[in-house]
């Protein structure tokens, strides 16, 4: 239904540079295809999906739409869009207008409806989101959750063909993060077109059968949800599917900043909820940095944290070495021991850099 | 009672206003007499000038007459010196005062021209022909009645309608000279003039400016006579041409009348004579009526255009065009930077000098010139003000740029930017109080115009501060009722 071939996006910048956003985007969207796009911020999900209604207009490459290349010049776009739907993050309803009033404004006024039809229709859409009660409260009184379901009636008593949705539950407390995606997943259901921005991987993978990993300006790796999440081809992939967070350290010589260390790592495990593991990771790091492998510098430090399995790990990379420092005469064993004791588990091995232990807490 | 705080208060401080007599007061017969006391005129006439050469005087100078007569009244001067045709008998008494003495310089009275214009010879031509036959005369006694003239005894004098206008400025409004009675301009030199223009078959206006723009409007030529008992004094003379004097004034000197019954007059009879003469005498509350059309023609219509003009300007700011937004920002610097009296001056005395157009027209360009920079803000941050989201959302449902903007964002727009919107317009309304200036009879000007018959500030004052208070009022209300229609 959609075919994207070789989008591209470039800003300029205030101070002249050129900033690209969207390098060389190729996919084709089918009908009744329900698309997941996830990838880290600021890689262009949001500006490739707005790009499919031309809200953002593109400066390469072209989009057919049912055939029809809508980037060319003179495009109806206002046409183009009363069939292509968007829901916003910031649920953008209008806040002069009753509930109901939004919902029919646009069918009244574009489709020629009557206001008696368009009543009628914009209720049943209502009736479907389960706001119909509240069809004549105005937007400022209701909650995110509300306001977003109210976005989506809207959104779908256009009849469109596809409904873009960019990241619909961000901006929403989590209490009302359900609702909405029950609405979509009823949506998803009824085999409707949808391209869909979002962080919720568990709710990806259910709903879609497709997920686009966007990352730096392309769509970088395509594929079932059972693929994607399950083995992913790239590892950057892998570890934006699993949600691995990273800190990371170098140790050149003595002179290193132990304390600043400690605090850093410290905050970085309340950030991400593993506070009770905080002492270990710091009583762990200060062993093998300053007693297992007190020789070997630089030594390269990582904090990891996987969010999908909850996993934490502090890995110690020693440069261009290839065995084990852990075989030479000279370790420390007590210290050893007392490292092993305080982990699940200590992997050893050697990388294209150099060797690496990796003690999983 | 909290809303007739500010009216008692008022009431109050207009009671106070009334001296008491002091013990060791003499009064001053000569002008010897004069020296250490402190001594008023209008400032800009000849006694300004006189009065600076006597180090032995205070000199106190005010813009008109009825502030000189107020400084007198409060006892902030002892001696007001003017014309001696100043006040009629009646007048005097009403104002408690009295001649002290009169002084012997010789003021002779003119009619004054352009520098150069020959309008001056036919006028000299046909005065000559007057005081021949005795008429002038005649029409002097006619008027001289110090009684004051019934309104219907005033001989009706041919006018045209077709021709140039014979633009004429007084600087009086006083009996009995020129004045407005029941509406109409009347007096010795109004009489003079209309015989005038009517030799000349010509139709005339007048209109009434303090002296130096008088001067100023022959000197561009925005008028072609200038009267109102102008004295002709050899430095106006490098100025303005005079023509032959038609009479001679002397100096007086005008003090309290101490001895004066309306002096002890009690209040309220004074409050309620004080209605009588600043409305219902002579019809005065015509002029307000009058004013008020003005100032609601000037108002309206400069709401009107400047709004039309502001939203092509508003556009024009969030136009692509680089030449389109930077005249918008040179005009809301200009506009903002200017005294709006400046700009209206500057209109009338520059920009339109020398044509024939009227001074309202002149009012509601630059007023609306002004309008339109205030008008173009509002419009353009109640716009901003409306979050890019909603755009969006209207595009993305299928409305065109344009259908957006005037279904989504415009009636937003609207609601949001009514209050500074009405809040301009009141602005504007209240500011439209200086266009006397350029002698446009509105509320204020027809407030001065009683006030220089009465020599009252009250009663007027009272009155118009009502009236601009109700219009600010009723325009909230006008535009309220508007937006709710729409
Ligand atoms: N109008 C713009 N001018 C310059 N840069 C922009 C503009 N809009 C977006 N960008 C940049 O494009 C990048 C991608 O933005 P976006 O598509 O919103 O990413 P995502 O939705 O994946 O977080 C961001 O780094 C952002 O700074
Ligand atoms: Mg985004």
């Amino acid at each position: 239904m959609i075919t994207v071939e070789h989008l591209n996006k470039k800003y300029i910048e205030k101070d002249g540079k050129l900033t690209t956003v969207l390098k060389d985007v190729n996919c084709e969207i089918n009908k009744g295809d329900v698309i997941s796009i996830i990838g880290p911020s600021g890689t262009g999900k949001s500006t490739f999906l707005r790009s499919l209604n031309m809200l953002e207009i593109p400066s390469g490459g072209r989009i057919l739409y049912k055939g029809e290349d809508i980037t060319a010049k003179g495009y109806p776009l206002d046409q183009l869009r009363r069939k292509v739907g968007m829901v916003f993050q910031q649920f953008n309803l209008f806040p002069h207008m009753s509930v109901l009033e939004n919902v029919k404004f646009a069918p009244v006024k574009l489709l020629g409806m009557s206001d008696e039809d368009a009543t009628k229709e914009a209720m049943s859409m209502l009736r479907k989101v389960g706001m119909a009660e509240k069809a004549d409260s105005m937007p400022g009184s209701l909650s995110g959750g509300q306001q977003q379901r109210v976005e989506i009636a809207r959104c779908l008593a256009m009849k469109p063909e596809v409904i873009l949705f960019d990241e619909p539950t961000s901006a929403l407390d989590p209490s009302m993060v359900a609702e909405v995606l029950s609405v979509m997943r009823q949506l998803a259901a009824e085999k409707m077109t949808m391209l869909i921005v979002t962080h919720k991987m568990k709710f990806a993978r259910d709903v879609s059968n497709r997920i686009f990993f966007m990352n730096q300006g392309v769509i970088y790796e395509e594929g079932s949800p059972q693929q994607i999440f399950g083995n992913p081809v790239h590892s950057a992939t892998k570890a934006f599917v699993q949600g691995i967070m990273k800190l990371s350290f170098d140790v050149t010589n003595d002179d290193f900043d132990f304390f600043d260390m400690n605090s850093q790592m410290s905050a970085f495990s309340t950030k991400y909820g593993f506070s009770d593991k905080r002492d270990k990771i710091i009583h762990v790091t200060e062993e093998m940095t300053q007693v297992v492998l007190q020789s070997y510098r630089p030594l390269h430090i990582v904090l990891s944290y996987t969010e999908m399995t909850g996993d934490v790990a502090v890995a110690f990379m020693i440069k261009d070495l290839h065995q084990s420092p852990l075989l030479n005469k000279d370790i420390d064993e007590l210290a050893m021991t007392m490292v092993r004791g305080m982990s699940r588990e200590v992997i050893e091995e050697p990388t294209k850099l150099g060797y690496r232990i990796k003690v999983v807490l | 009672m909290r809303f007739f705080r500010p009216v008692i208060i008022f009431l109050v401080l207009a009671l106070c206003s009334c001296k008491g007599g002091d013990k060791d007061w003499h009064e001053p017969q000569s002008e010897a007499d004069l020296s250490g006391l402190s001594v008023t005129s209008v400032s800009g006439t000849l006694y300004d000038i006189e009065l600076s050469k006597r180090p032995d005087i205070k000199k106190v100078l005010f813009k008109s007459t009825a502030d000189c007569l107020e400084a007198l009244d409060r006892g902030m001067v002892d001696v007001y010196v003017d014309d001696d045709d100043t006040f009629t008998e009646p007048e005097l008494k009403r104002q408690k005062l009295k001649i002290a003495f009169r002084g012997g310089m010789e003021l002779p009275t003119a009619f004054a021209f352009q520098k150069g214009s020959e309008l001056r010879d036919q006028f000299n031509l046909f005065l000559d022909s007057l005081n021949r036959d005795g008429s002038v005369e005649r029409i002097r006694k006619f008027w001289a009645n110090p009684e004051g003239v019934p309104f219907e005894t005033i001989p009706e004098i041919e006018t045209y309608t077709e021709g140039e206008f014979l633009r004429i400025g007084t600087a009086s409004m006083r009996e009995p000279n020129s004045y407005v009675a029941n509406g109409v301009w009347v007096g010795f030199e109004v009489e003079l003039v209309k015989r005038f223009a009517a030799s000349l078959k010509r139709p005339v206006i007048i209109t009434h400016f303090d002296v130096p723009s008088l001067i100023f409007g022959l000197q561009t030529g925005n008028l072609d006579i200038m009267m109102g008992s102008i004295t002709v004094t050899e430095e106006r003379k490098r100025n303005i041409d005079f023509s032959e004097p038609y009479e001679i004034k002397h100096p007086a000197f005008y003090v309290i009348d101490r001895e004066s019954e309306t002096h002890h007059m009690a209040f309220f009879s004074r409050i309620g004579d004080s209605f009588y003469q600043n409305l219902f005498l002579d019809k005065r509350w015509s002029y307000i009526i009058r004013g008020l059309q003005k100032t609601l023609d000037l108002t309206m219509l400069s709401v009107l255009f400047g709004s039309l003009l502001g939203i092509l300007l508003c556009a024009m700011s969030r136009s692509r065009k680089k030449w389109m937004k930077d005249f918008v920002s040179v005009y809301a610097l200009l506009m903002h930077g200017l005294p709006m009296l400046v700009l209206l001056l500057f209109m009338f005395y520059v920009v339109f000098s020398g044509s024939s157009i009227n001074a309202l027209f002149v009012a509601v360009v630059a007023f609306s010139l002004n309008f339109t920079s205030s008008a173009s803000g509002i419009f353009s941050s109640s716009i901003d003000a409306i979050p890019k989201g909603q755009t969006e959302a209207g595009l993305a449902l299928g409305f065109t740029k344009i259908g957006t903007f005037t279904n989504i964002v415009l009636p937003q727009a609207i609601q949001k930017g009514l209050s500074s919107f009405k809040g301009a317009c009141i602005g504007l309304l209240k500011n439209t109080s200086i266009v006397g200036y350029i002698g446009v009879l509105d509320l204020t000007k027809a407030s001065d115009l009683i006030r220089s018959r009465t020599f009252d500030a009250f009663v007027p004052l009272l009155l118009i501060s009502v009236v601009y208070l109700i219009l600010a009022w009723a325009i909230g209300k006008i535009l309220d009722l508007a937006l709710k229609k729409s």
